[in-house]
């Protein structure tokens, strides 16, 4: 009882980081029909943005650093969507999907070849406090992960559903032409969706980082995770990336736990693979 | 009277055998004679992902398992002693293409980003048995793989461990695999491929059963990546995970697309040029990640129909002469 | 009886397209289907030929149930159609658009493809020589080699006639053939709509030009908001009130 407990916390936890990169995704996804893969990416600078910040200025400023990284990594997204999405915005949306990939390599490959291959850590100060909450134990860089998200998550759903701007991105997500006749520039809120989505992704990364060991190719299962959060929950759907996000991080840790913790990464691919096979378009409908 | 041995295009095509078959003499050291092997290996293994890419329009991120699971069934098969180098490459590749039967007839009803992502989470897991299931595969590195050996041929000693001879099996099963997959295009069922890329809807509309010629297709790419895999192990005598990863998908991903997906000589021009450009840059391996999503990106969006594509829209003369 | 639609419905979220429709068509007739804009003309085409499952109701081609299968398995059983919107194989040329249609009448799989048998060789022969025909039917023998997108617009609307004669159906589905042509183009069109029944096919046309479908059609079936409001000879379903009311409007 207690270790499923302990399970669940655990799970909430990693939820969480799903369920903001799922996000920005889902964004991304439900405004330009692109499969953002490049977000992987994102997520890796934005960890490694706060190990030298973290180098930087010290250990203690760990969460003024978040800040910045969102901006900065929200200003790089912008910059993809303007320089790279955008020109092919007119072509098959697999066109989309594979300028992803391109940007992926280029972003991962570009870190290898400038922080090198080796996988580092954050020295984070709350990475030592440990808590209890009755018989779970969770150490407070763990739960800051949790209640950043959370928080980050209700912001930008408030912002979607309660802001004019959240209100403009979401008309041009569905209809282009729509909105552009009530006068909303669809080149602008893409242009925002891109660097929020990819905002969103950095944050991920940045607050996972100290937990987690930090290298050029630590994106890969967390934005293919978060691609499978995305594909079973809706692929435009903001409610669907925020549950679907936190229900996959439970089961993985559930599963880690009682099943077999070698293939936990496994869990969430396999997951996929069955539903794909069942349902070829997903769960729910967007 | 116009035969075959008229046409020029036909002496054209015999001058560059001779060229390939004359190429072990004149390169200058071991080195080069393994680039060619590889970029031999790997024109068949980026042939095999242009028939699923380039011929029914599905973006496959799979790949690179087939071709782990070829590589890796072949030389378990043989450092079990089970079987013997051939007969281990031709269960190998029967295995992997039904292998790609059973995963793609589930796979394939899904489309566009869902159907890649699939295949991406196929790759990973794959590469994860590989890496995890010591006991079968030998976890990091499976070695000691005897491949084809010295045998004796009709009285003549064949010794495939040294590189020119392995350089002409690895030529010849190329153009073989090259000429293949050519009459396959070019035939009813190759149209019905390019009828499911081009306008599916229509396609159904006139008969034809989508997910029979995509399973196909995928099927047959499985299966021509596990050859190509099988020739890898054959060739190096031990092999890794990774080269299962999604990192080696990526990589024949840009193959096919820089080369120009659906056209049987960009697989050979992707190839060849992904190969040589790291070559002549002097560029350390690392870079390689970077330098190919450059190109990637370049290519995708200022030629979207690859180098081949465009050269061969400028005129029909050229579609004809070049595959 | 070629064709009968039993009390079929279609429902596309809560929205009816089409409720409880009943017609036949016979071998050799010529069946016009009329009605307004959204009156589920083209729905009515896309559940026959399978592309839309239906909510209730049977579809019987030759007595057997064809409800519930899939397009390419309605093909093969004799019912080839045309689209709306122009759909062809843009970037091949003529005479390879229409040997596509041939291809669920021809059998070469992997194997004859690989090794170029005599059997393969001979059907693809045949299967060159039968689209060259096709073509010479339809009008369209000087654009056999030149690329589908380039064709002009009344030479595309035949072109995807050709395909889906191709297929050797008993049933030609047509939507909208004459759409965007002019009085001569349209007149062709109906010499060869004519023809083809000739030949033995049936044509079931939807058609928005009132002279085309009094003029060639044998019966005329008038559709709105998914239901029939009459069905009977071209001259008395013109007649009808409720038809004039329908696409004039009550006064």
């Amino acid at each position: 009882m207690e270790q499923i407990a302990q399970q669940l916390m655990n799970g909430l936890i990693t939820g969480s980081a799903y369920a903001l990169m799922a996000l920005g995704l889902a964004l991304i996804y439900g405004i330009m029909h692109v499969a953002n893969f490049a977000l992987g990416a994102i997520y890796m600078i934005g960890a490694f943005l706060m190990y030298y910040f973290v180098r930087w200025v010290g250990g203690g400023s760990y969460l003024l650093g978040l800040p910045l990284v969102m901006v900065v990594m929200a200003c790089v997204g912008a910059l993809t969507e303007r320089y790279a999405f955008r020109l092919v915005r007119s072509a098959p949306h697999a066109t989309g999907f594979i300028v992803a990939l391109g940007l992926y390599m280029i972003l991962e490959g570009g870190s290898c070849v400038l922080f090198g291959h080796d996988w580092r850590e954050i020295a984070s100060p709350y990475n030592d406090v440990i808590l209890n909450f009755g018989p779970v134990i969770v150490t407070l860089q763990r739960l800051l992960i949790f209640v950043v998200c959370v928080l980050l998550a209700v912001c930008v759903y408030v912002f979607i559903m309660k802001t004019l701007t959240g209100k403009m991105i979401r008309a041009t997500s569905q209809n282009h032409d729509a909105a552009s006749l009530v006068g909303i520039s669809v080149s602008r809120m893409s242009l925002y969706t891109f660097g929020l989505g990819s905002g969103l992704a950095a944050a991920a990364g940045a607050m996972i980082a100290p937990t987690f060991m930090v290298g050029p190719a630590m994106g890969l299962e967390p934005v293919t995770k978060a691609f499978v959060v995305i594909i079973l929950g809706g692929m435009g759907s903001v409610r669907g990336a925020i549950i679907g996000g936190f229900a996959l991080g439970m089961v993985e840790s559930l599963g880690a736990a009682f099943v077999t913790s070698m293939y936990k990464d496994a869990f969430a691919f396999g997951i996929l693979i069955i539903v794909l096979v069942f349902k070829p378009t997903g769960l729910f409908r967007r | 009277m116009a035969t075959r041995f008229t046409s020029g295009k036909f002496w054209a095509y015999m001058g560059l055998l001779a060229v390939l078959a004359a190429l072990p003499w004149t390169l200058k050291g071991n080195y080069y004679i393994y680039l060619a092997i590889m970029v031999g290996i790997y024109v068949i293994l980026v042939t095999s992902l242009n028939l699923v890419i380039g011929y029914t329009g599905q973006i496959s991120l799979a790949h690179g398992a087939f071709y782990g699971i070829g590589a890796y069934t072949c030389s378990i098969l043989q450092v079990r002693d089970v079987l013997t180098f051939w007969p281990a490459l031709l269960v190998a590749v029967i295995f992997t293409g039904v292998l790609g039967a059973l995963v793609g007839l589930p796979m394939l009803r899904a489309r566009g980003p869902y159907f890649a992502i699939g295949t991406m989470c196929l790759s990973i897991i794959t590469a994860l048995v590989l890496l995890n299931w010591q006991g079968l595969t030998g976890g990091t590195s499976l070695g000691g793989i005897p491949g084809p050996g010295q045998p004796t041929i009709a009285g003549v000693k064949i010794d495939f461990y040294s590189n020119k001879v392995y350089y002409y099996l690895v030529l010849i099963v190329a153009i073989f695999t090259i000429l293949a997959v050519h009459r396959i295009v070019h035939s009813r069922v190759g149209r019905a491929f390019m009828a499911i890329r081009e306008e599916e809807e229509l396609a159904e509309a006139i008969g034809v059963n989508p997910m029979r010629y995509k399973v196909l297709s995928f099927s047959m790419g499985a299966l021509i990546a596990a050859l190509a895999g099988g020739l890898y192990s054959g060739y190096m005598g031990a092999i890794d995970p990774e080269i299962a990863s999604v990192g080696m998908s990526f990589n024949l991903l840009v193959m096919v697309l820089v080369g120009g997906a659906g056209t049987i000589s960009g697989a050979v021009v992707g190839t060849i040029l992904l190969w040589m450009l790291p070559e002549v840059l002097q560029a350390a391996e690392e870079y390689k990640p970077l330098i190919f999503g450059l190109i990637l990106l370049v290519i995708i969006i200022f030629m979207p129909r690859g180098i081949m594509g465009k050269v061969r829209a400028i005129h029909p003369r050229i579609a004809e002469w070049i595959p | 009886m070629l064709l009968e639609v039993k009390d079929v419905t279609k429902f596309f979220g809560g929205l009816c397209a089409i409720s409880q429709l009943n017609f036949e068509i016979r071998e050799k007739e010529i069946l016009g289907v009329i009605g307004p804009n959204g009156s589920g003309k083209t729905t009515l085409f896309n559940l026959i030929t399978g592309v839309h499952k239906s909510d209730g109701g049977q579809i019987l081609f030759r007595g057997e149930r064809i409800t519930g299968r899939r397009p390419h398995e309605i093909v093969r059983r004799g019912i080839a159609r045309t689209f709306q919107v122009t759909k062809l194989f843009g970037r091949q040329t003529g005479l390879n658009n229409v040997i596509m249609g041939l291809h669920c009448r021809t059998h070469a799989g992997v194997w004859g493809g690989l090794f170029r048998s005599r059997r393969t060789r001979a059907e693809e022969k045949a299967s060159r020589e039968s689209a060259l025909e096709l073509l010479e039917f339809m009008h369209l023998s000087d654009v056999r080699d030149t690329p589908a997108e380039l064709l002009s617009s009344a030479q595309q609307r035949r072109m995807m006639m050709a395909i889906a004669l191709a297929t050797r159906p008993t049933l030609l589905l047509l939507d909208e053939p004459t759409s965007g042509m002019s009085a001569e183009e349209t007149a062709e069109v109906v010499d060869l709509v004519g023809k083809i029944r000739t030949g033995g096919v049936s044509v079931l046309l939807i058609e928005h030009n009132m002279k085309v479908a009094m003029g060639v059609c044998d019966r005329i079936v008038a559709i709105e908001s998914g239901e029939k409001i009459t069905e009977g000879p071209p001259e008395e379903v013109a007649a009808n009130e409720k038809v004039i009311e329908a696409y004039l409007g009550k006064d």
